[in-house]
């Protein structure tokens, strides 16, 4: 194996390898910054391309315009807080914040050094514990990943201000990711007669959706908001010395990445989790143990760094699955998987023995590209920020306003699916006047399948049973799970009332 | 209060919309959204009743520009449905010329109408190029000028 990744080693180091690495980065962002452009969609395009390629060079590609594509995601989430990919949805919740307070430039940097980092680490755990984790994730049925989901939702009780509309709010979420046919069985559900509704509601429409469209509103009901947010950030320019400030700032609390990374790897591991449900745990897990927790949601900077940690990590974690066990972890790695398969390569642990130097080239480029992100997410990255700001308000609007459109229009080629964006996005800004945010909703859509797969296919495979309900409860993995939880729901609850008679102390005093 | 009664109001009125289009064919598939159903109707009532025992209180949301949410919105629904009607193009540069003198506020003047043309057609046949040119994404398209 040693011989392998040192052979592996020299291959990398060329120029060609060098170039494939850093015209797949910035491909991959190019595609990850656009909404309804996913990495898979990036992929699928580039897919062709790689027919006549070798199948060294054309997996180093691959993999390169994957970690890009995922990285890429952030931009649009923290300055227009769209996210271009599913991978972003937790970076919009501070991310955008930080952009109106004039901190763009900042948020760009840390989603920067959390990608590269979880990138990395990611990476690093595919080499040294892929056999070991493959052997983790066959342990997991239908219950586990049915908790899991709702381990994700119990991430509401710290992004709603009121529990029972984040609550509600979550479960509208489950309710829209319900429409369509039944994820098992095939049951067509919900559609109101509209044969087009039974490919249900698209999480990506749903996204730009709820997430774009009420930035839309405010912008052009409230215009004058954003010229303190453009002052702001001019104030900070002149200051100058940002990036080294933020970088700084960043690794002072290392815990905060390597934590986020690691909880990347891990869910990239699980087949059908992904990075749209990593970013989410690692987000709440950053919140959940942070001494500035009372910051998140407000422009927090470890609220963005945990995130983009964790959903550049799941490039590597999910290649832990795809290569040592062929079982794709995420739609990416399907590409990826089919790329393999086109070249005559089958995947599994003899792949690792036959295939040593083109799997370890492949892992390594792959890492290699992580690194790269930093010299060209901080130009390409701080370029585009700077573009967003300086674009005047009666241009920003409407060209996000067209983004969208494309983006959504663009999952399936369905005229239908915009009007479903819009319509999901102007619901999505009256809920949020009632007080039912729009993110909570988003949640709910994200772990729908999962969970609603999770439930059928636990009740279905312990039909045997007495009580089919009790495997949810009585294996010990989702035991495990369910003290997580647990844990997750009381954690903000025991620190909101530790933080309210802390607070009654002092006044008294 | 008046929020928490419209939000529970909302609820019950989803719950109960959904309720009406259900299948009941296999109890097993439908649990799952029956259960959600069934949730988001009593979260509904716990709302509206935590609003009646609460009154009004807090300071309230700041007062939005309704003439200009109900435009705004109009613009959106009608780009929606007018970008299959009429195509990407006609849709995207009438209504990105529409927003962005919408967003400049007061009586639009000629030349800002003409900038913001010139903007919206440049913006949208460039978006739409590399959609269809390099991203291979099919835009629909109208039949009278072709994109």
């Amino acid at each position: 194996m040693l011989v392998d990744i040192g052979n592996a080693l020299i291959q990398v180091a060329t120029p060609t390898m060098l170039l494939l690495c850093i015209a797949g980065v910035i491909g991959g962002m190019a595609v990850g910054a656009t909404p309804g452009l996913s990495a898979t969609v990036g992929l699928a395009l580039l897919l062709p391309i790689t027919f006549a390629m070798e199948p060294t060079t054309g997996l180093v590609l691959m993999g390169a315009f994957y970690m890009g594509a995922i990285y890429g995601g952030s931009f649009t989430a923290i300055l227009v807080n769209t996210p271009g990919t599913p991978s972003s949805i937790a970076t919009t919740f501070d991310g955008y914040p930080m952009t109106q307070q004039g901190r763009s430039e900042a948020a760009i940097v840390a989603s920067t050094v959390g990608s590269v980092v979880g990138g990395v680490i990611g990476v690093i755990g595919l080499i040294v514990l892929a056999p070991l984790l493959a052997q983790v994730v066959l342990a997991f049925g239908p219950q586990e990943y049915f908790w899991m989901g709702v381990f994700g939702l119990t991430m509401i009780a710290g992004i709603a201000p009121s529990l029972i509309k984040g609550i509600a709010a979550g479960f509208l979420g489950l309710l829209i990711s319900t429409i369509g046919i039944s994820p098992v069985g095939g049951e067509v559900r919900f559609t109101f007669g509209i044969t087009d509704m039974q490919g249900g509601v698209p999480l990506i429409v749903a996204l730009i959706g709820l997430f774009t469209i009420p930035t839309i509103v405010d912008l052009v009901i409230a215009p004058e908001s954003r010229s303190m947010e453009v002052e702001a950030d001019g104030d900070r320019r002149k200051r100058g010395g940002e990036v080294r400030r933020t970088v700084r700032d960043i690794l002072s609390r290392p815990v905060n990445l390597l934590r986020s990374s690691a909880i990347g790897t891990f869910v990239g591991i699980l087949p059908g989790a992904g990075g749209s449900i990593a970013n989410l745990i690692a987000y709440n897990e950053a919140k959940r143990t942070s001494k500035r927790r009372a910051n998140f949601g407000k422009g927090e900077i470890d609220g963005v760094v945990a995130p983009e940690a964790a959903n550049n990590a799941v490039v590597g974690g999910g290649m832990v699955p795809l290569l040592t066990l062929g079982i794709p972890g995420a739609p990416p790695d399907a590409v990826i998987y089919g790329v393999l398969l086109l070249h005559g390569l089958r995947p599994g642990p003899e792949l690792f023995d036959e295939q040593g130097v083109l799997t370890f080239t492949f892992i390594l480029a792959v890492g290699l590209s992580a690194l790269l992100m930093a010299p060209i997410g901080l130009v390409a990255g701080r370029g585009l920020q700077r573009a967003v700001v300086r674009t005047p308000t009666y241009y920003l609007a409407p060209t996000i306003a067209l983004l969208t459109a494309v983006g959504s229009y663009a999952v399936r080629n369905s005229p239908l699916d915009v009007v479903i964006m819009v319509l999901l996005g102007l619901a999505g800004y009256g809920l949020r006047k009632v007080g039912l945010p729009p993110a909570a909703i988003v949640l709910g859509v994200v772990l729908g399948p999962i969970i609603e797969t999770g439930f059928a296919q636990g009740l279905l495979a312990a039909t045997g049973d007495a009580h089919p309900w009790m495997s949810f409860f009585t294996r010990p993995l989702s035991l495990g799970i369910i003290v997580l939880v647990v844990l997750g729901l009381a954690w903000p609850l025991v620190t909101a009332r530790k933080e309210k008679r802390q607070a009654e102390k002092e006044l008294v005093s | 209060m008046r929020a928490d009664l419209v939000c529970g109001g909302i609820l019950i009125v989803i719950a109960g919309t959904f309720w009406v289009q259900r299948d009941t064919s296999d109890r097993l598939y439908a649990a799952f959204p029956d259960l959600l159903l069934v949730v988001l109707a009593v979260l509904g009532v716990v709302i509206i009743v935590q609003g009646l025992v609460r009154g009004e209180r807090g300071a309230g949301e700041r007062e939005v520009n309704r003439r200009m949410l109900a435009i705004v919105s109009v613009l959106l629904v009608a780009w929606a449905l007018g970008m299959g009607l009429v195509g990407f193009t006609i849709s995207g540069v009438v209504a990105f010329v529409i927003m962005a003198l919408l967003v400049r506020e007061g009586r639009p003047r000629l030349r800002e109408v003409a900038t913001d043309t010139a903007a919206g057609v440049v913006i949208v046949v460039a978006c739409f190029l590399i959609f269809t040119r390099v991203l291979l994404v099919p835009l629909p398209v109208s039949t009278l000028i072709g994109m």
